[in-house]
């Protein structure tokens, strides 16, 4: 490099500029994941309000019922089009707000988005056919290969990726999961998920790092790899990019190859643990410790999860898969990211660029880089833990849940098949940038090893914990 | 009294309060102000393939990076450099 390297700026802490480069309180309209609070939280409050006037959501929360004939099915549309279209309006304005404010174009995110919903409607309605086990269609899986197939195969135009959300909806399907999710559970089976996703996550990491390293990759794109498999998949390979100082050029590779694991353990990792008869919440954890992003995480945990009492030998709920997976991977990993992206800026300036004098990272950017959907996530199961305190079990089973975690449970359902369809619409393999022989070995060394210790871990040393986990 | 040998920049950083305040250096504009540094959602997203995937430019994680179209590096906008190149206001 002719010119000299940036470094951090050494001027005071109170600079107009530096202020400036924090987002500060913006943050709470310019982030989608505080956007996902006020959505998710806004639902579930508003899901409370009605419960306690003993009102429900359920209309609005309506979803294809099951069905073994075609005439069936037809008849509940006509029956409930006009929930549909209450349902495809709710939905639309509420994420038309958000990415409107935060300078998206909202006349091309509805008709992006009416696609979407339109695909949604289809393929919930196929996983809820009578025979939808027997030939694998689960929701999850479908929408990820219709939208792999449409995107690679057929294409769409470009301005339609503003409804492709990916994040949005998962993060907003998140804090929706929440308020079906007890608060006790998370505090009595969080210390495991972070122990279990601690270890996982610094062995990953060192393998990739060391591994990459070993292939004679530099630091900054080795913690940037490693950081990707680690951690929290695309997300961490971007703020570990940012917080080091990676070259362009490299936190697209490392995307490239985050993208293509993730989107492999979609699939082999529900098969391997069906084939290995996992509980429910056992392969739940082993997705949650074993896969690289978020939404990918949820496709294989909801598909392993749809599994429950239809495929022979498979125990447990399919709640129990989506905990656990909730847990171990959001509870576990993706919280710890802005304390990563700390420490690796303090080596990244005391070890790697020495001659980066004046550079001091911040450890705000702990808070900063925090994924703030997880106060949300918290925050709902909260409320709704606070309501459940008022009720005995069985009038919890019989007034509750159907009145207001059900309708709850639902909009989540959409929130994710929203998602899973999305991921697969916005992968277009010829746009993925070539990731190179060494950068592909070092990460898919970690992903060995992170594969096989995260099995150990949620399938032998932990596993009377993650099969009876909610039993507690 | 903690002692810091080989390892005293590591050490200063991460306990920085505990420890003498380093001379202040010169202040340097950051790269938020700087011409050569972009970081809005839309060009990041176009810029770098597959962020919008499994991730998202609009993410709290990503705070306020972006990109160094002079050094080419993805970098937080608190950084500066001796090339700064001061950002007009937009008239």
């Amino acid at each position: 490099m002719s010119s000299p390297a940036p470094t951090v700026a050494a001027s005071a802490p109170s600079s107009a500029a530096e202020n400036r480069s924090r987002l500060g309180w913006r943050e709470l309209w310019l982030k989608e994941d505080w956007w996902a609070i006020w959505l998710g939280l806004g639902l579930v409050v508003t899901a409370t309000l009605l419960f306690l006037q003993g009102s429900s959501l359920k209309w609005i929360a309506v979803t294809p019922a099951k069905w073994s004939t075609v005439s069936q099915l037809g008849g509940h549309f006509a029956a409930n089009g006009v929930r549909y279209g209450a349902q495809f309006a709710l939905w639309a304005t509420l994420f038309s707000i958000p990415l409107r404010v935060m300078g998206q174009s909202v006349s091309r995110f509805i008709p992006a988005f009416s696609f979407v919903y339109l695909a949604s409607v289809l393929i919930f309605a196929l996983g809820q056919w009578s025979e939808a086990s027997r030939y694998n269609l689960e929701p999850p899986l479908v929408a990820l290969l219709l939208g792999l197939t449409i995107s690679n195969l057929i294409g769409l135009p470009r301005w339609m990726d503003q409804g492709f959300r990916v994040e949005f909806y998962i993060k907003t399907g998140i804090v929706l999961l929440g308020a079906t999710l007890p608060f006790t559970l998370i505090v009595w089976a969080g210390p495991t998920a972070i122990l279990q996703a601690s270890l996982v996550s610094i062995v990953t990491f060192l393998v990739i790092f060391w591994s990459a390293r070993a292939f004679g990759l530099d630091r900054q794109f080795s913690a940037t790899l490693g950081a990707g498999g680690a951690v929290c998949g695309v997300s961490a390979a971007i703020a570990i990019a940012g917080a080091v100082g990676a070259r362009k050029e490299h936190a697209p590779v490392a995307i490239t190859v985050v993208i293509f694991w993730a989107i492999v353990m979609i699939f082999v990792l529900p098969l391997a643990a069906q084939a290995l008869h996992l509980p429910t919440g056992v392969a739940g954890a082993w997705i949650g410790t074993s896969e690289f992003a978020d939404a990918a995480g949820f496709a294989a945990a909801q598909a392993y999860g749809d599994y429950a009492g239809k495929v022979p030998g498979i125990e447990g709920t399919s709640e129990q898969a989506v905990w656990a997976f909730t847990l171990m991977k959001v509870v576990g990993r993706d919280v710890w990211i802005g304390i990563w992206a700390f420490v690796l800026a303090i080596i990244s300036t005391t070890r790697w660029e020495r001659d980066a004098d004046g550079r001091k990272p911040d450890a705000g950017q702990i808070w900063w880089r925090f994924p703030k959907f997880v106060i949300g996530f918290f925050a709902t199961s909260l409320l709704i833990t606070w309501v459940a305190s008022a009720y005995s079990m069985a009038d919890f089973g019989k007034q509750v849940t159907p009145a207001l975690v059900a309708p709850v449970k639902d909009l989540r359902t959409w929130a994710f098949i929203f998602c899973f369809f999305s991921i697969g619409l916005t992968t277009r393999f010829r746009d993925l940038t070539h990731a190179g022989r060494k950068p592909f070995l070092a990460f898919t060394a970690g992903v060995v090893v992170n594969v096989a210790l995260g099995y150990a871990l949620s399938a032998v040393v932990f596993a009377d914990h993650w099969t009876h986990l909610v039993k507690h | 009294m903690l002692r810091v040998s080989g390892n005293d920049r590591f050490f200063r950083q991460l306990f920085r309060p505990r420890l003498p305040a380093q001379p202040a250096a010169e202040p340097q504009p950051v790269c938020l102000c700087c011409i050569h540094f972009r970081n809005d959602p839309a060009f990041l997203e176009q810029a770098i393939p597959g962020l919008h995937t499994l991730s998202s430019a609009h993410a709290s994680v990503r705070a306020n990076d972006g990109l160094c179209l002079k050094h080419d590096r993805y970098l937080s906008a608190q950084w500066g450099c001796a090339d700064h190149c001061k950002r007009l206001p937009a008239v």
